[in-house]
C-alpha cells in the first residue's frame, strides 16, 4: 500500500503546481488549438523568490571584481566536489543487519540533502555570474522513451489525414456540437450527480436516463436527432468508474476509466458555473493517438468561446492520465496577474481503447487497445 | 522497395525495410479518402513488376514499379459498394464488388463475362492451381466458382445451430484456397477459422477458434501447413492446420486491428499492416519483430516482394552450419508433410534462402557457438594430448566425453566449456 499512497500524493503535488502555472500561462483564444507546453516541474527547493535573487546578484557583481582566476578555479572545483561526493556510503552501515542497510543509507542521504544544497548555493553565490549552470531535474516525463508517432507540425501527410478524418466537419465549422449524456441502466445517485456536473461544464448538452435501451439503438436515435457526441457514464459499486465517448455519426469511440473523482461540493473553495461558452485547453497531447484524442475532446465544446465568461475547461495530459479541471479566471491589476476559482468537478481519465466507428465492442475494429503487460514495457513509455 | 502499402487515405507507400523508411508513391494533397481509399491490391504479374490497385470509387489502376506511374485502366460498373476482391488469371482481371456482381475483364478492359455471387460479399480470392475463385461475406456462405464456365462448383453449408437451437450468423471476413491440399480456409467474425474440404462435405472439417475478437485476415506462410491469422485488437497468431486448436505462437507488438498480412513465399517473414498506422515485419522462426515502420496513416493492404533488400548481403562463411539447419527441414518434409515434387523444390529454396539468410540472428548464433566449440575442444585436446582427428569426432558425437575430460582439466575453462557443450547438446536435440 505504501508506494501507492506516495504516488498519489505526488500526483496531487503536481496538480497543485499545474494550477499555479495556469495562472501565469496565457489562455489560448482558439480553444481547440494546443496550448504551449508547460514548463517542467522544477524541484521547489532549488527555486528562490525572484526578489532575493536580484539582491544577491548585485552583491555578486561587486564581489566578482575581487575574484581572481585562481580562486575561481578553486571554487569551481569545490562545487564539483560537493556535487560528486556522497556524504554516506554503504560501508557506514555495516553494523546494521543487511535488510536495513539500504533504507538507512537512503534516510541518511536524504537528511544530508538540504545541507549539501545549501553548501552548493553558497559557492554559487560566491561565484556569481561565472557559476555553472543548474542541472535540469530528471523526471519521468523528461526522460520519456522515443515515440515514432510524435506529431510534427510541418507534416503534410498528417495534416492531410487530419483534414479528412471524422472530426474535420467540426473544425471546418460545418457542425456545431450537441451532446447527449446518458448512463448505465439503473444508475445510482452519484452517477446522476456526475452527469449533471458534466452537463454544467459542457454547453448544449442534454441528459437522458438510459431506461434499459440498447446503446446501439441510442446511437441510431441520437444520429436522427443530430447529436454530435454521446457520453455514457458507467458505474461500479454505485460510483462512476468509466465513460464511453462516442463521436457521431461516424465514430470513433473511446473508453476512458475515471479516477479520483471530486464533485464540486467537496472542493475546498468553489464557484458557480455560468452559461458562457468555455475556453478549452488541451495540454501535452503529442503523439498521433494523443492528437486524435485531443481533437475528439475539443469536439465536445462549441466553437467561439465567450471570453466575457472567463470560463476555462482544461484537459491536461500527464503520463497518460488526462486531468480534467474547470476554472474561472480573473485578471488582477493591469492584467499582470490572474486568479483562479475552481468551478468543479475534478476527475482524471485514462484511455483504455479507441475503436473505429460507432460503439460496437463485439464486432468493431479497434484502432488502439491498451494491452497492459505487453505494451507497458517501461515506466517511461507513454502513448498520449 | 520491399513492401507496398495501401492506405485508407488513398496514399500508396513503398517501404524500404533495410533503412526502416517509406516513400509516398503518389501525390498526397490531391487525394480524397472518400473516393481514393485503397480497398484491394494484388501483383499484376508473376515477376512482380506491376501492381493492380482498386480504389473505393471502383477505379482500377496499374502501378509499374520501376516507372512509379499510376495508370487508370478501367472503372467497374454495376452493383454497389467497393471492390472487395481482385484476381488475375491469364491476362484476365476478375473483380467482385460488395453487392456481389462478379466481372471478368480482358486486357482491353472489356467485360468478358459477368454473374452474381449474392449480396454482402466481403472477400473474393482466386486459386493459384485451378481456374477457380472463392467468395463469401456477411450472410453469404462460402462458394466456389469456375472462372471458365461461370458455374458454381461448390457451396458451403452453415454450421449447425447452437445448443439453444439458434442459427449461427454468417460473417465471413476472409477466405482462401490452401494450395496443395484442395481445402479452403475461412475466417469469421465469430473468432473462429473454419477449414472446408470440398471433396468431402459442405460443412467444415475443422474449426480453429482464436481468442475472443473477430478475425480480420489470414495469410499463407512459407510452410504449406502453417497459416497466419489476425484479429481486430491486433493479436496475430501462427497456426498449424494439422494440429488441434491452439496457435503455435502469437506475435507481439500490434496495438490495433490488423487489416492485411502478407507472408514471403519462401522465407520465414510476414508483413502486417493495420489501422494502428504501423507496418510490421515479423520473423516466423524466431517469432520476433524485425521491422516496424510508422506510415502516418491508417493502412489497408500490404504486398511483400520476393526480393527483399534485407537479404542482399550474403555471408558465405556460414555455409556449413546452414547445411545442418537444412537437413532439419529436409527431415520434416520427408515425413510426408508436403508432396514430393514440392519437396525437391522447397529443399532447393531452403538452401538458397538460408544461404542468404545467414544474416539472421539464429543462424549467426549457431555459427558462433560452433566456432567457439571447435576452439575449446582444440585447447583441451592439446592439453591432454588427444590426437587432432578426435576433435572432429568430439564435435559431432562425443560431446559428453569431452565434457568429462574438461572437468578433469581444470576450473578456469570449465564454465565456458560447459556453456558450449550445452549449446551443442541443444543443437543435437534439434537435429
Amino acid at each position: 500500500m505504501a508506494p501507492k499512497k506516495s504516488k498519489k500524493s505526488k500526483k496531487e503535488e503536481s496538480m497543485i503546481d499545474f494550477v499555479e502555472e495556469e495562472v501565469t500561462g496565457d489562455v489560448d483564444e482558439d480553444g481547440f488549438e494546443q496550448a504551449e507546453d508547460m514548463p517542467d516541474e522544477v524541484d521547489s527547493d532549488e527555486d528562490e523568490p525572484p526578489k532575493k535573487k536580484k539582491k544577491v546578484v548585485k552583491k555578486e557583481i561587486k564581489q566578482e571584481l575581487e575574484l581572481t582566476d585562481e580562486k575561481l578555479q578553486e571554487l569551481l572545483e569545490k562545487y564539483e566536489a560537493s556535487k560528486a561526493t556522497a556524504t554516506k556510503t554503504k560501508d557506514d552501515f555495516k553494523h546494521l543487519p543487511k535488510s536495513q542497510r539500504g533504507k538507512a543509507l537512503k534516510r541518511a542521504l536524504r537528511k544530508d540533502k538540504r545541507a549539501r544544497q545549501g553548501e552548493r548555493a553558497q559557492i554559487r553565490d560566491e561565484l556569481g555570474e561565472s557559476a555553472p549552470q543548474k542541472e535540469v531535474p530528471k523526471t519521468i516525463e523528461s526522460m520519456r522513451e522515443y515515440d515514432a508517432t510524435m506529431v510534427n507540425e510541418e507534416d503534410d501527410e498528417v495534416e492531410h489525414d487530419e483534414a479528412n478524418d471524422e472530426f474535420a466537419p467540426y473544425f471546418n465549422r460545418e457542425t456545431s456540437p450537441k451532446v447527449m449524456i446518458t448512463m448505465t441502466p439503473k444508475a445510482k445517485i452519484t452517477t446522476f450527480k456526475f452527469c449533471f456536473e458534466l452537463q454544467k461544464c459542457i454547453p448544449n448538452s442534454e441528459i437522458f436516463t438510459r431506461k434499459n435501451v440498447l446503446l446501439k439503438t441510442i446511437i441510431e436515435q441520437a444520429k436522427e436527432r443530430e447529436f454530435t457526441d454521446l457520453l455514457v457514464v458507467h458505474e461500479d459499486r454505485k460510483k462512476p468508474n468509466g465513460i464511453i465517448f462516442c463521436h457521431l455519426p461516424e465514430g470513433p469511440t473511446a473508453y476512458f476509466k475515471i479516477n479520483s473523482l471530486t464533485f464540486t461540493q467537496d472542493l475546498k473553495k468553489f464557484g458557480e458555473s455560468t452559461s458562457h461558452f468555455p475556453e478549452v485547453i488541451l495540454n501535452n497531447f503529442n503523439t498521433r493517438l494523443g492528437h486524435n484524442i485531443a481533437r475528439m475532446l475539443a469536439c465536445l465544446f462549441p466553437h467561439d468561446p465567450k471570453f466575457t465568461g472567463r470560463r476555462v475547461v482544461t484537459f491536461h495530459n500527464q503520463r497518460d492520465y488526462i486531468f480534467f479541471r474547470h476554472h474561472r479566471y480573473e485578471f488582477k491589476k493591469e492584467g499582470s496577474k490572474a486568479a483562479l476559482l475552481e468551478l468543479g468537478p475534478r476527475f482524471t481519465l485514462r484511455l483504455k481503447w479507441l475503436q473505429k466507428g460507432t460503439f460496437d465492442a463485439k464486432w468493431g475494429e479497434f484502432e488502439w487497445v491498451l494491452k497492459r503487460h505487453e505494451m507497458e514495457t517501461s515506466r517511461r513509455r507513454f502513448f498520449l | 522497395m520491399d513492401c507496398y502499402v495501401g492506405a485508407t487515405t488513398g496514399a500508396l507507400k513503398g517501404a524500404i525495410l533495410k533503412e526502416n523508411t517509406f516513400q509516398n508513391l503518389n501525390e498526397i494533397k490531391s487525394l480524397d479518402p472518400k473516393s481514393d481509399e485503397i480497398t484491394s491490391m494484388i501483383w499484376n504479374d508473376e515477376q512482380q513488376t506491376e501492381i493492380l490497385i482498386a480504389r473505393v470509387n471502383r477505379d482500377l489502376q496499374l502501378l509499374g514499379i520501376e516507372e512509379n506511374e499510376l495508370v487508370s485502366i478501367l472503372t467497374v460498373t454495376g452493383g454497389t459498394g467497393p471492390i472487395k476482391g481482385l484476381h488475375k488469371a491469364d491476362e484476365k482481371i476478375v473483380t467482385c464488388v460488395e453487392s456481389g456482381e462478379l466481372q471478368i475483364w480482358n486486357d482491353k478492359s472489356e467485360i468478358l463475362s459477368e454473374w452474381k455471387t449474392g449480396p454482402g460479399v466481403a472477400v473474393m480470392r482466386g486459386s493459384t492451381e485451378k481456374p477457380e475463385i472463392v467468395t463469401g461475406g456477411m450472410k453469404n456462405l462460402l462458394k466456389t466458382w469456375n472462372l471458365e464456365t461461370g458455374q458454381q462448383t461448390w457451396s458451403a453449408k452453415n454450421v449447425p445451430p447452437d445448443m439453444l437451437g439458434l442459427e449461427i450468423p454468417i460473417m465471413i471476413t476472409d477466405a482462401r484456397f490452401i494450395p496443395g491440399q484442395n481445402t479452403i480456409l475461412e475466417a469469421t467474425k465469430l473468432h473462429e477459422m473454419r477449414l472446408y474440404d470440398p471433396r468431402a462435405q459442405r460443412r467444415p472439417v475443422k474449426k480453429i477458434p482464436f481468442m475472443e475478437n473477430p478475425i480480420m485476415c489470414t495469410s499463407l506462410t512459407y510452410k504449406t501447413n502453417q497459416i497466419l491469422a489476425a484479429n481486430s485488437i491486433g493479436e496475430m497468431g501462427l497456426f498449424d492446420l494439422r494440429s488441434k486448436v491452439h496457435p503455435m505462437c502469437k506475435f507481439k507488438g500490434q496495438a490495433g486491428s490488423i487489416r492485411s498480412i502478407t507472408a514471403h513465399p519462401t522465407l520465414p517473414l510476414a508483413a502486417s499492416v493495420g489501422i494502428d498506422r504501423f507496418l510490421r515485419v515479423h520473423d516466423l522462426q524466431s517469432r520476433k519483430l524485425i521491422h516496424k515502420i510508422y506510415c502516418k496513416t491508417r493502412l489497408n493492404r500490404v504486398l511483400l516482394r520476393d526480393n527483399l533488400s534485407i537479404l542482399n548481403d550474403k555471408k558465405p562463411a556460414s555455409k556449413k552450419e546452414i547445411n545442418e539447419d537444412e537437413t532439419e527441414y529436409g527431415n520434416m518434409t520427408k515425413d510426408g508433410y508436403r508432396s514430393e515434387n514440392e519437396d525437391d523444390e522447397d529443399d532447393d529454396d531452403v538452401i538458397e534462402e538460408d544461404d542468404v539468410w545467414g544474416v539472421m540472428e539464429p543462424v549467426k548464433r549457431a555459427k558462433k557457438s560452433s566456432d567457439d566449440d571447435v576452439e575449446e575442444i582444440q585447447i583441451t585436446s592439446e592439453t591432454i594430448a588427444v590426437p587432432s582427428k578426435n576433435s572432429q569426432k568430439l564435435k559431432r558425437k562425443n560431446v559428453l566425453e569431452a565434457d568429462e575430460i574438461k572437468e578433469e582439466e581444470g576450473d578456469s575453462d570449465e564454465a565456458e566449456v560447459k556453456k558450449t557443450t550445452k549449446k551443442v547438446l541443444k543443437k543435437k536435440k534439434r537435429v
